[in-house]
């Protein structure tokens, strides 16, 4: 049987196509017969009175009120159309799914989200700059994630930002959490940044990318909390730029009661630079870890801990150690079926950072690598006796091409050629999960390793996997993938980085 | 708060900003209006068309604003609801197009059939797009607007030998008819108004403005009324104005008709042509439908004026 409900918002106006939008869509519901969203003029009332859908609630209705008048077959299906046009209505759906914001502008979007105080400057490297100072001047903070900005532009944008009390992070910021929310690529930590309320709220400060990343994963996997992650771009603590980002970015985290630690993370510093960044630091009021890649001892501040890679910084952190496998012994087992002729390492990774730790652990295990993108200590030079480890992310690999985060393909060559290659012992990787990056980026490793016709020689295969559960990839799947097609998975780069050290020092 | 800047704003949309405060009535993602005392005034961003009620800013998006929010004036300084403040001071007071006029040596022919037929086959065209066509659906409100627009044809519009207009008393049935914010039935008025008096036709321009006035407060909603208010002052948004100055144009070159010669035609009656048809086409962009109806008011009038015309000559 027909039931007519009516339903009357007093002064309430919406577009035509929004209203019509929702009319035909209830329309569309199944036990509707009719339904009318009109103003309550006297004309429109009459026109739902001779179609049957007007009651003494809608009649009531004046020109300035929205009538929504349903015709039914039973009170059910009325009530369920008339909760889903209210729900339209209150719910903003049809407002933003007329035409959302789409500022074209800096400005534009400040207007529209008059809230923001931060901007993220994604634009070709020839723009940035200009659409970065444009921000600054408005008063936002800056995320450049764009590389290509010179240094003489990087260098007077962060000087413009620290005289407004501003701050820019990057160039070539690939990742920050600001407020435990990420940014860019990113891995997507436990909700509220991690692991109980009563954990010590860590901040970092580091370069850009997956060093970041690769600390806030394993900071949160050992139960510690990452409030914010600032980076400040690969040259900040150059003494061309005098490390202006990173000296605000501290005074920053010193005042924030929602620190009680700051972690810094980074390349050694100019030595101009080191000074007055290591004794802010030192003063700043807050313990202090610093993981310093290749720092001499002797350089080392009184009062703040050095951590020397990437893990021991976020065992530091939180208090917590990460468990360790029985390095020889799974070195044994490895190098168990590898013949005598498989001396050599490559190392074939995305994530730079990662690139530059593992280089800087083979070195310390005395393992001499040359590196396109060459770490203290490492050689730039390719000879074919070298164990090479190989940053894919560095621009003679991406111009042109999508970043190897984002498509594993790029990195399948290399690999390929390096599983048939019989003087190869180990191939070491880096999987980076999280936004941004590829959805199954150990889907094309995996499909590789399928295709190795001579199952009882192949090099062995090492990875680490950065990432959480919560990333869209989901950590333990890519794990679980990597790990059934014979791959020896680790739980962090240096433990990778380690267990590829031994395997060819076992070997030699 | 956002500090943007006020471009260009309609002489009635002043009248609301000299109440220097009052509230933020309607919320949508590129406008909202304001209420002054009795009157309403339209912000909005800076592709929001120039008009009587209408003020044009920089602000880009306004749906951070709330219905209830309040406004205020001072200083040349309009401030909405705490998160935007727009400078007034180098705004510019839009004003109508000077009008161009009918030839009063006016040879009507071929040149008013020309326009007719172009406004008919773009109504036709976008009717099919915007399912506005009456007849096309079984929807009451398009019978009711079909049936209203014959009867403004023939009773409104045929005033007889004397000459003198009268709006049958059904046709308060047009007001507020129809979906949106500006129904349907008050656009069509709108443009039947507007067209009386940019062809000079005063009797049936009072006499709609009398009639209008008397009813369609009650009739419809506050923001029509406001539009159908401004167009009794014989003012609407630059985009109608300017499609009837083409139009005019077009028709006082009646020695450009479709018959001229093949020069002619390449060289003066298609740059004409193609000007009108991009005024009819933005015309029939404004809004919704609201374009669209307008033009239809339009087109009801330049019927009734060929049809007078002709029978003088």
């Amino acid at each position: 049987m027909s039931t007519v409900v009516n339903e009357v918002r007093k002064g309430f106006y919406l577009d035509s196509v929004a209203l019509m939008r929702l009319s035909a869509e209830i329309t569309s519901m199944g036990g509707i017969e009719e339904a009318v969203l009109m103003i309550g003029t006297p004309s429109n009332l009459q026109i739902m009175q001779d179609a049957g859908v007007l009651d003494s609630t809608g009649e009531s209705a004046s020109p300035n009120d929205l009538v929504i008048a349903l015709r039914a077959d039973g009170k059910s299906n009325a009530n369920r159309a008339l909760a889903h046009a209210n729900k339209s209505l209150e719910g903003g759906a049809l407002k933003s799914s007329t035409s959302e914001a789409r500022a074209r502008t800096l400005r534009g979007s400040l207007t529209a989200y008059p809230e923001a105080n931060l901007a993220l400057i994604s634009t070709p490297g020839t723009y940035a700059a200009r659409e970065a100072r444009t921000a600054l001047e408005l008063g936002l903070n800056v995320m450049i994630f764009s590389d290509n900005v010179s240094l003489e532009q990087e260098s007077s944008l962060k000087n413009l930002a620290r005289q407004n009390d501003l701050i820019v992070m990057g160039p070539d910021c690939g990742t920050a959490y600001i407020d435990s929310v990420p940014l860019a690529f990113a891995n997507a930590l436990a909700p509220d940044g991690g692991n109980s309320a009563d954990a010590t709220r860590t901040a970092a400060i580091a370069a850009s990318g997956t060093g970041l990343q690769e600390f806030a994963v394993l900071l949160t996997r050992l139960g510690g909390k990452l409030t914010h992650g600032i980076g400040v771009g690969g040259r900040d603590l150059s003494d061309a730029v005098g490390g202006l980002s990173t000296l605000t970015a501290i005074d920053l985290l010193a005042n924030d009661k929602n620190v009680d630690q700051i972690v810094l993370i980074s390349k050694p510093p100019g030595p101009d630079t080191a000074n007055l960044v290591f004794e802010k630091l030192a003063a700043c009021g807050k313990p202090v870890v610093a993981c310093v890649f290749n720092q001499a001892s002797d350089s080392e501040v009184t009062g703040i801990r050095y951590a020397s890679d990437l893990r021991n910084a976020a065992e530091l952190a939180s208090g917590e150690t990460l468990d360790r496998h029985d390095t020889q012994q799974l070195a044994q087992e490895l190098t168990g079926s590898l013949s005598a002729s498989r001396r050599k390492l490559v190392g074939l990774y995305t994530g730079g950072t990662l690139c530059t730790e593992s280089q800087l652990i083979l070195n310390r295990a005395g393992i001499k690598t040359t590196s396109n993108a060459p770490a203290p200590g490492s050689s730039a030079s390719d000879s074919e006796t070298a164990h090479r480890i190989i940053d894919l992310g560095a621009d003679e690999y991406t111009v042109g091409r999508p970043h190897p985060m984002m498509e594993p393909l790029v990195r399948v060559s290399e690999f390929e050629q390096s599983l048939d290659d019989p003087s190869i012992a180990v191939i070491l990787l880096d999987v980076v999960l999280g936004y941004g990056a590829h959805e199954n980026p150990a889907e094309a490793i995996v499909n590789s390793m399928q295709q190795v016709t001579d199952t009882k020689d192949k090099p062995v295969v090492i990875a680490s996997v950065c990432g959480t559960e919560f990333d869209p990839q989901g950590l333990h799947q890519q794990r679980d993938a990597l790990t059934a097609s014979g791959i020896t998975v680790c739980n962090c780069n240096v433990a990778a980085a380690e267990l590829a050290a031994e395997v060819i020092n076992q070997q030699s | 708060m956002i500090r943007s800047a006020v471009l260009e704003y309609g002489s009635l949309a002043q009248i609301v900003l000299n109440y220097k405060h009052g509230n933020i009535i309607a919320v949508f993602d590129n406008s909202v209006y304001l209420n002054g005392g009795d009157s309403l005034c339209c912000l909005g961003v800076e592709s929001l068309v120039n008009g009587p009620v209408n003020i044009r800013t920089r602000l880009s998006n306004l749906s951070a604003l709330r219905v209830g929010d309040t406004w205020s004036y001072t200083n040349n300084r309009l401030t909405l609801g705490q998160l935007y403040n727009c400078d007034n001071t180098k705004a510019r007071l839009w004003s109508l197009p000077a009008k161009v006029s009918l030839s009063r040596t006016l040879n009507p022919g071929p040149a008013f059939t020309d326009c007719i037929t172009l406004i008919e086959s773009r109504l036709l065209a976008e009717g099919h797009i915007r399912n506005t066509l009456p007849g096309v659906t079984n929807s009451l409100t398009l019978q009711r607007l079909n049936y209203y627009q014959t009867l403004i044809a023939k009773s409104l519009l045929s005033p007889g030998e004397t000459e003198q207009y009268t709006v049958p008393s059904e046709l308060t049935g047009l007001l507020g008819c129809g979906d949106g914010l500006t129904p349907a039935g008050d656009d069509i008025l709108l443009g039947v108004l507007i067209a009386a008096f940019h062809f000079d036709l005063p009797k049936l321009a009072d006499c709609l403005v009398t009639w209008l006035k008397q009813h369609a407060e009650i009739n419809t909603s506050q923001i029509s009324y406001a539009h159908l208010l401004a167009a009794c002052e014989g003012q609407a948004i630059e985009h109608l104005h300017a499609m009837l100055n083409l139009l005019t144009i077009r028709m006082n070159r009646s020695d450009l008709n479709t018959e001229g010669s093949l020069k002619d035609q390449t060289e003066k009656v298609q740059p004409i042509k193609s000007q009108l048809e991009q005024a009819i086409g933005t015309l029939i962009q404004h809004g919704h439908s609201s374009g669209y109806y307008t033009l239809c008011g339009v087109l009801l009038v330049l019927k009734h004026l060929a049809g007078t015309t002709l029978k003088k000559s």
